[in-house]
């Protein structure tokens, strides 16, 4: 209710600025209700989840903007130039004024109509696409390739690797492993179904040839700042379960914390909100505080990211097989709006569109210089006694500063033969 | 509660006609650009509702790229307005009927 209200009121004072702004007879009057407009669509912005724009429309639209409006009023001494409505000129256009309104008013109304109908509010979002990423955690297997719908997915991927998570359309898999460069297998490794709106880590393990498939739940929603999100995967054969504990102090007694109390094989924890860093965490087997299996001291859980930790068997030289813990790390998805998530549209689909902007903003910078220059003077056409070309004789003489007797006669000569002729 | 979308876009359109109405009554050169940007503002409102509407943050990059555009149109406009003004010395946008023929 109190959104609502704070909507009316700003979104009130922001058509009354802007009627204000018409009505106005003064230019830096206008300017000024132009920037409480403005002010108020970047409060409407915060409340549209959008703080990143609202930032932007108050530094660059009621700041840098407004203030090269207000300059070019001063400089022009324009407050009050042609402020006078047009039908007080005289110029035959009393016409316009209800013209102009009529059909302001009408657009209003028809779009107003078009509104009113649609069924916004009831209509459903499409839903997102699925995305996943193949993890391969199988003890004993080197290298794989990997095939979904007998078709190359990923390539070499070697053991304790993940492939990025890559969304694609919802429907049914089949998932197979085969060694690397080997052709593409008859029967699949397993068929999985991808639902939409889901993010999955299909992990594979198991030991030799008896390799499973675990579609295993992977949230990447957003998290938040400065935070990261944990979740455990169990794929280590050799013990029951594990949990996963903090030792505390040294010095201290007693003071062991669980963090994951009794994971068993192929299952997956709750997520773990945690502050980013290091943990001084340790994965041990469940029941058992002496038997620590794997220290996660030396993982680094990175921030805004989501990390799926795969505990996997690896084999040493020995034989016997030592725990692993893989983190599988992406993204978490940034907040709605937040400059993270515009600077990822920005660098990704929108890349090209922002390269186009820049090259505008050139092209409009060379052009103000331009104008800057002042225009090319049409030079007047002369009035008065149109110039007649000379004789060349005479220029001569005009410039050598005499005379020419031998030429005034011969002109002279020539002047007689033409009359003679002519009578 | 959150405010509905319809509300939104309903505002956008009622500061779209003014700024429509402000181009087509005043004859101020500088003011009918001022109603201009009033309507590029209604414009990005209605972006913005709409991206939140669907929560796909498309809209956000588009009226990210329109403020970019509009400061560009602003800073070329306004240096035609100043040239037009040292050599009509009058920017009444009535007074600048040199196509009338």
């Amino acid at each position: 209710m109190s959104e609502l209200l704070l909507f009316a009121i700003v979104g009130g004072l922001a058509v009354a600025a802007a009627v204000m702004m018409l009505l106005s007879d003064n230019a830096v009057h206008s300017a000024l209700f132009l920037v409480i407009t403005m002010g108020c669509i970047a409060v409407l912005f915060l409340m549209l989840d959008a703080p990143f724009l609202a930032m932007i429309q108050i530094t660059v639209y009621a700041g840098a903007i407004m203030v090269l409006f207000l300059f070019v009023i001063m400089l022009l001494g324009a407050e009050r130039i042609g402020s006078a409505p047009p039908g007080e000129r005289g110029r035959g256009y009393r016409w316009f004024t209800p013209v102009a309104l009529t059909l302001g008013l009408s657009l209003l109304f028809a779009f107003g109509l078009v509104i009113a109908a649609s069924q916004l509010d009831s209509t459903e979002l499409p839903p997102a696409p699925p995305a996943v990423s193949v993890v391969h955690a199988a003890t004993d297997v080197g290298p794989v390739d990997v095939y979904v719908n007998g078709e190359l997915f990923a390539q070499n991927l070697a053991y304790a690797e993940s492939t990025r998570l890559q969304t694609v359309p919802a429907g049914d898999y089949a998932i197979a492993l085969v060694p690397v460069g080997a052709p593409a297998p008859e029967q699949p490794l397993a068929t999985v179904a991808l639902q939409p709106n889901t993010t999955q880590a299909l992990v594979a393990h198991g030991v030799g040839t008896a390799v499973t498939l675990s579609a295993v739940p992977y949230d990447v929603s957003t998290v938040e700042a400065r935070t990261t999100r944990l979740s455990v995967f169990n794929a280590f054969d050799q013990v029951e379960a594990i949990s996963i504990v903090d030792f505390g102090s040294p010095f201290v007694e007693d003071d062991t914390t669980v963090i994951v109390a009794d994971l068993a094989r192929g299952e997956v924890s709750e997520p773990i909100l945690e502050p980013a860093g290091t943990v001084n965490w340790s994965v041990i087997e469940a029941g058992n505080e002496i038997n620590v299996l794997y220290p996660l001291s030396e993982v680094e859980f990175r921030r805004d990211r989501s990390t799926l930790l795969v505990v996997a068997a690896e084999r040493q030289f020995d034989g016997t097989a030592r725990a692993l813990a893989i983190p599988v790390e992406s993204e978490a998805r940034p907040a709605f709006g937040s400059p993270r998530a515009i600077g990822y549209l920005l660098f990704t689909d929108y890349m090209l569109i922002f390269q186009l902007v820049a090259l505008l903003l050139l092209a409009s910078m060379i052009g103000v210089i331009a104008l800057k220059q002042p225009l090319a003077r049409v030079r007047p056409r002369r009035v008065g006694r149109r110039k007649v070309s000379r004789p060349l004789v005479n220029v001569i003489a005009a410039q050598v500063g005499q005379e020419n007797p031998a030429g005034a006669a011969d002109d002279d000569a020539e002047r007689a033969e033409r009359e003679a002729v002519g009578q | 509660m959150q405010v509905q979308t319809e509300a939104f876009i309903m505002l956008s359109l009622v500061l779209f006609v003014l700024g429509t109405i402000g181009v087509l009554l005043r004859r101020n050169a500088i003011l009918v650009f001022m109603s201009i940007e009033l309507m590029l503002n209604a414009a990005n409102l209605a972006l913005v509702a709409f991206a939140r509407h669907w929560g796909l943050e498309g809209g956000h990059v588009i009226v990210f790229f329109m403020i970019t555009v509009a400061a560009a149109e602003v800073a070329v406009g306004l240096a035609l307005i100043v040239a037009i003004f040292r050599t009509k010395h009058s920017i009444n946008i009535d007074d600048l009927n040199l196509l009338k023929g």
